[in-house]
């Protein structure tokens, strides 16, 4: 069974048409990459899992739970732009998520440390958001979703904000967190090569309202390495989803 | 470079006295008492008892209606940035409300409430009040709705919500409200007691009648000192109570 299962999901924002009848299943431990143009609906569909955002219509169940329309309970969420409390430490804010479900000081600080060193702030512990560079604050933002140790982990282009060299150091970063503590991943992106790099599958969604043009299937093995983005194959897949997107976009 | 900009600040400070003191010398102190003649005039008054007793009494009477108008202006505030009807009721008397100086209604006051403390609390509270709505109500407007969206992914309720989002953003803007209504407040317990003769506008008064301007000087020099020093005073506690922001803002 699906760990995380998508049914019938519309959305409409005063009118407009964002999403019709979507669904998705995602298997446990799958990395789902969600690709698509800027403002096609995909980042709605992911908070409507995340439930921030109520659906229209339709059922989300994760790991046999209903959770339409409820936040927590097993999800988190890394936003695109890090989004931290200002007033809390590096630290505080990776422990956030437990402070809020009630556990001890100690407790959360400790559990919270030893995220802040997976992400390799070690030594920042009691720095302000503001005094963090880009990548760090979203080095922040992902261990604070890794902190409550969700079953499934959703991030809304994490990167998009970053220059380029800081956005690939990243994607290695996440990946060798990944394979430390795997977990089920959305993934919403609209970056190609980052999509590949990183999914075992993508989704290519259609401008609005957003529908699924092709499902692709990653074919590289883990663990990858930076490497493989000049792949033949990987530059061979690379090309036909950018004529995909292209297609739609003026059709 | 911090240390830099304080040695302008002494230069601007230095220099003004000097112009001060050079025009003083020409006008003669019946006009205009010079630096030295006020000096000399605030180590006398210092002095004296009667200078404490006005100045304590005119404190713990300012505190009063101070302490009001925080307790009741920070929540309205907050109601006002946060819930549209709160804003539509109470905004049209606000914007009336602020721009209404001490002096302006000590008068109805007196006829309303006599002489005393009811009096100088109330003319204290209404012209504070409406300093620290205004800057709450934009404090309670500029909480992030991102933060918001984040506390509530990670499934904080309404409460938790308020604790750890609306809270720690306010706080920074209910030290500033607390700063700015202090001065308001000062000033307006300063009108009160100049209408009435009692207390520190009493002092005032009674050194206006004087032949030499220095004494006069010498209490608003007093004033200025009391004044800095309980803005300065709030500003240290801001900063220690809300070092992110201190550290954000430049530490100044």
């Amino acid at each position: 069974m699906a760990h995380l299962s998508v049914s019938h999901v519309s959305k409409s924002f005063g009118g407009v048409q964002v999403l019709v009848d979507q669904c998705l299943d995602v298997r446990e431990g799958e990395f789902v990459a969600l690709l698509g143009p800027s403002g096609c609906g995909k980042s709605t569909l992911l908070q409507i899992i995340n439930g921030l955002v109520p659906a229209d219509g339709g059922k989300i169940v994760l790991g046999g739970k209903d959770i339409t329309g409820k936040t927590g309970t097993g999800r988190g969420m890394v936003f695109q732009g890090a989004d931290l409390f200002p007033w809390r430490t590096a630290l505080e804010n990776i422990a956030f998520g437990l402070e809020v479900v009630g556990v001890g000081k100690a407790e959360r600080l400790e559990r919270a440390r030893h995220y802040l060193n997976l992400v390799g702030l070690r030594g920042f512990e009691d720095s302000w958001p503001h005094q963090l560079s880009g990548g760090m604050q979203q080095r922040v933002g992902i261990a604070r979703a890794f902190c409550i140790q969700p079953t499934l982990l959703m991030m809304d282009e994490p990167f998009g904000a970053l220059d380029v060299q800081t956005r690939d150091v990243l994607q290695d970063e996440l990946v060798r967190i990944w394979e430390a503590e795997p977990k089920t991943v959305l993934f919403v992106t609209h970056g190609i090569e980052e999509a590949l790099y990183l999914a075992d599958r993508i989704l290519v969604y259609s401008k609005r309202p957003a529908r699924v043009l092709r499902e692709i299937t990653v074919p590289f093995a883990r663990p990858r390495r930076e490497d493989i983005k000049l792949d033949p194959q990987f530059l061979e897949l690379r090309r036909d989803i950018s004529d995909l997107l292209r297609h739609d976009l003026y059709a | 470079m911090r240390f830099g900009s304080r040695i302008v600040n002494l230069l601007g400070i230095l220099l003004v006295l000097a112009l001060w003191q050079a025009a003083g010398a020409q006008l003669g102190d019946a006009l205009l008492a010079t630096p030295v003649q006020v000096a000399r005039a605030l180590v006398e008054t210092v002095q004296t008892g009667a200078f404490w007793a006005a100045l304590w009494q005119m404190l713990w009477k300012m505190m009063l209606g101070y302490a009001l108008a925080l307790v009741i202006g920070i929540p309205l505030g907050v109601a006002m940035g946060r819930v549209p009807v709160v804003n539509a009721i109470v905004k049209p008397w606000a914007s009336m409300f602020i721009v209404i100086s001490a002096a302006a209604i000590v008068p109805l006051f007196i006829i309303l409430m006599g002489r005393g403390l009811v009096f100088s609390t109330a003319i204290v509270f209404v012209v504070t009040v409406w300093y620290v709505v205004v800057t709450m109500t934009e404090a309670a407007r500029s909480v992030s709705p991102k933060l918001l969206n984040v506390a509530r992914s990670f499934a904080a309720n309404d409460f938790q919500r308020f604790r750890y989002v609306i809270l720690p953003s306010l706080h920074p803007f209910i030290m500033i409200a607390a700063r700015v209504g202090l001065v308001h407040a000062l000033r307006a317990m300063i009108t009160a007691e100049m209408f009435i003769s009692a207390g520190f506008g009493g002092l005032l008064n009674d050194a206006g009648l004087d032949l030499s301007t220095a004494p006069l000087f010498a209490l608003i020099v007093a004033l200025m000192i009391i004044s800095v020093s309980m803005t300065s005073a709030l500003r240290w506690i801001a900063h220690r109570s809300a070092p992110w922001y201190a550290s954000r803002t430049g530490d100044r």
